[in-house]
């Protein structure tokens, strides 16, 4: 039998998008999504896959997260590259908008630098609507242990991402 | 210039999460790149097994029914199986699991089992073949002079045989139109996504895939046969009063050939028949006790406890029958094994023998699953003889609901606020 294409197929906008939401770079999304697939390929060998959907998602979700942290740990291309955001590349934007995508890429480096478990159960919770006790399943631990991952994870995201300093021109 | 201070961390957090999600709505994935993982699996990856699509979301009643009380009959009933040995046919407790899915839908084609349980508790092993079947029929032979009972778990039936004695003991158990008293029913009611993954293990020379399920206070682990998608073997584990016990179900045999025969719960001609329930239903039986004293509720009018709440009492009532009125101390295994063993060793004691043995049971499955639902049986009998006075002997509480046993071994459902105070040592 052979569903594997039509399996990257139907899900190919899916798992995209779950990695475009980690990382704007094109070229490291398209990696990651060869990634998600090949690790999706070989652990499907290892087990029955009943959802591939979520299945899918938890896997780019993992494999985002870790080209994250990857990138994060080599700071430079992080902070001065910008290649989360490449907003210093960006056509110019309204304020309001890129102040909205600077805080897209803040966010996105302090999810970077979380404890791992932490990242994944805040990403999949916040952004993929998966239910606790599915993301306790996917990590290996309880729903109630989920919470308190998202509880943990919210607390430091909120000291990274806030407060922010803005400086702004006046007239 | 001015500092605009953001100072407010939770609302800046929701801000950036909002901009997320707006600003990296999904852009076309680029054709190239679905290409290329088109070919992974051409290009030297294995192909995936066939792909049973199901929604997150239809994950898990769990197991038998999601029910708390269901778990306690369960346990009740399948230890009534086997009486006084160790409660033995606990083998159809097992609970569920989940990406081992394809192997329950497997389970639920089937319509014959024939396996072998193992019931390890405090160091001694208890060994029974059972065959089960999918319209709800369960043979256990005990072996030795123990003999065979026949379940009928949709008509709440069972019927022990002795052919060493001729004898036949017939008892109703819970009725099972629930999913719960059958390993067939059981799959059923499974929650395909529970189970954990644990990796691979040879077991009985074949390569199985492993999962558990933790539930309750009872760990559950499943070895699949990756060929055939059926279980190899099954373990639960749990404590039960201090003491772990294990039940091993293993040498599965799905849908073999069996003589019809075998499957019959009847009493067979040339049996003498006993009936093992209690001759008055708890409900007929006026309280003499002082139930004021006892913390009851005599205005409230509970309805009258189930059949197997009625058996369970009916280890007190026996205890008392050989003890000159006295109730045991403590319900611990030691003490219900010195009393069974007294019972079944003393010949003047040779008629209850066999109640007991389903007594004892009964016991054993309350313990059993109460434990599993974290909750306990409170004794109040040390010290205090039958028809005492006192009231309540014992109670436990499973969900919303709180069966009592008196001192005149009727049991009753009461509301949770009319149990007795607890001992201190609880």
């Amino acid at each position: 039998m052979n569903a594997w294409p039509s399996i990257v197929e139907s899900h190919a906008g899916l798992v995209w998008q779950t990695i475009r939401r980690l990382i704007d770079h094109e070229e490291d999304a398209a990696d990651c999504f060869q990634e998600t697939f090949a690790a999706a390929l070989a652990a499907s060998n290892q087990q029955m896959v009943r959802h591939w959907p979520a299945f899918l998602v938890r896997i780019a979700t993992n494999q985002a997260l870790d080209r994250l942290r990857s990138r994060s740990r080599e700071h430079t291309r992080v902070t001065h590259d910008h290649d989360f955001g490449q907003t210093a590349s960006r056509i110019p934007e309204p304020a309001a908008v890129a102040e909205e995508r600077e805080l897209v890429d803040r966010l996105r480096h302090a999810v970077a630098t979380l404890p791992k478990d932490q990242a994944e159960a805040f990403w999949l919770a916040t952004f993929e609507s998966l239910p606790h006790a599915e993301i306790g399943a996917s990590l290996g631990i309880t729903a109630n242990h989920v919470g308190v991952l998202l509880h943990r994870a919210r607390r430091a995201l909120q000291s990274f991402v806030a407060p922010s300093i803005r400086v702004t021109e006046e007239p | 210039m001015s500092l605009n201070h953001h100072a407010d961390a939770g609302s800046s957090l929701d801000r950036a999460i909002e901009a997320t999600r707006r600003l990296t709505a999904a852009p076309h994935v680029p054709p190239h790149v679905v290409a290329r993982a088109r070919n992974l699996a051409a290009s030297g990856h294995t192909v995936p097994r066939p792909v049973e699509p199901a929604p997150p979301s239809l994950a898990a009643p769990h197991g038998f029914g999601g029910s708390r009380r269901t778990l306690l009959q369960v346990a009740l009933t399948l230890a009534l199986l086997v009486g006084v040995g160790v409660a033995a046919t606990l083998s159809g407790l097992l609970q569920p699991t989940s990406a081992f899915a394809a192997a329950v839908e497997q389970v639920r084609k089937m319509s014959v089992v024939r396996f072998v349980s193992e019931v390890n508790y405090a160091g001694s092993v208890s060994r029974f073949t059972q065959i089960q079947t999918a319209a709800g029929i369960t043979r256990l032979e005990m072996g030795g002079d123990a003999g065979v009972a026949l379940v009928d778990s949709r008509a709440g039936t069972m019927v022990h045989l002795v052919p060493a004695e001729r004898k036949a003991f017939v008892s109703q158990t819970e009725r099972a139109d629930r999913p719960d008293q059958d390993l067939f029913k059981y799959f059923e009611a499974i929650a395909p996504n529970d189970g954990q993954p644990q990796g691979r293990e040879r077991v009985d020379g074949i390569d199985t895939e492993v999962f558990k399920v933790t539930q309750g206070g009872s760990t559950q682990t499943f070895w699949i046969n990756p060929a055939t998608l059926l279980p190899v073997r099954m373990t639960q584990q749990f404590d039960m009063s201090g003491s772990l016990m294990t039940i091993t179900m293993k040498d599965f045999e799905w849908d073999p050939e069996v003589d019809p025969a075998l499957l019959v719960v009847a009493v067979p001609e040339g049996y003498a028949r006993s009936d093992l329930n209690p001759a008055a239903p708890a409900a007929e039986k006026p309280v003499a006790v002082d139930e004021t004293a006892a913390g009851v509720n005599p205005a409230a009018q509970e309805p009258a406890a189930t059949e197997p709440d009625a058996a369970f009492a009916d280890f007190f009532r026996l205890c008392s029958e050989v003890d000159a009125g006295r109730l045991p101390d403590d319900l611990s295994r030691a003490t219900v094994m010195a009393i069974t063993k007294r019972i079944t060793e003393d010949p003047k004691f040779a008629a209850k023998k066999h109640r007991m043995g389903a007594a004892a049971g009964s016991l054993f499955g309350v313990q059993i699953g109460l434990g599993m639902t974290g909750e306990k049986l409170h004794y109040l009998g040390k010290g205090r003889r039958a028809n005492d006075g006192k009231g309540i002997v014992a109670w436990y509480t499973v969900g919303k609901t709180t069966t009592a046993i008196n001192d005149d071994f009727s049991t009753r459902i009461i509301a949770p606020n009319d149990v007795p105070a607890l001992p201190k040592a609880e």
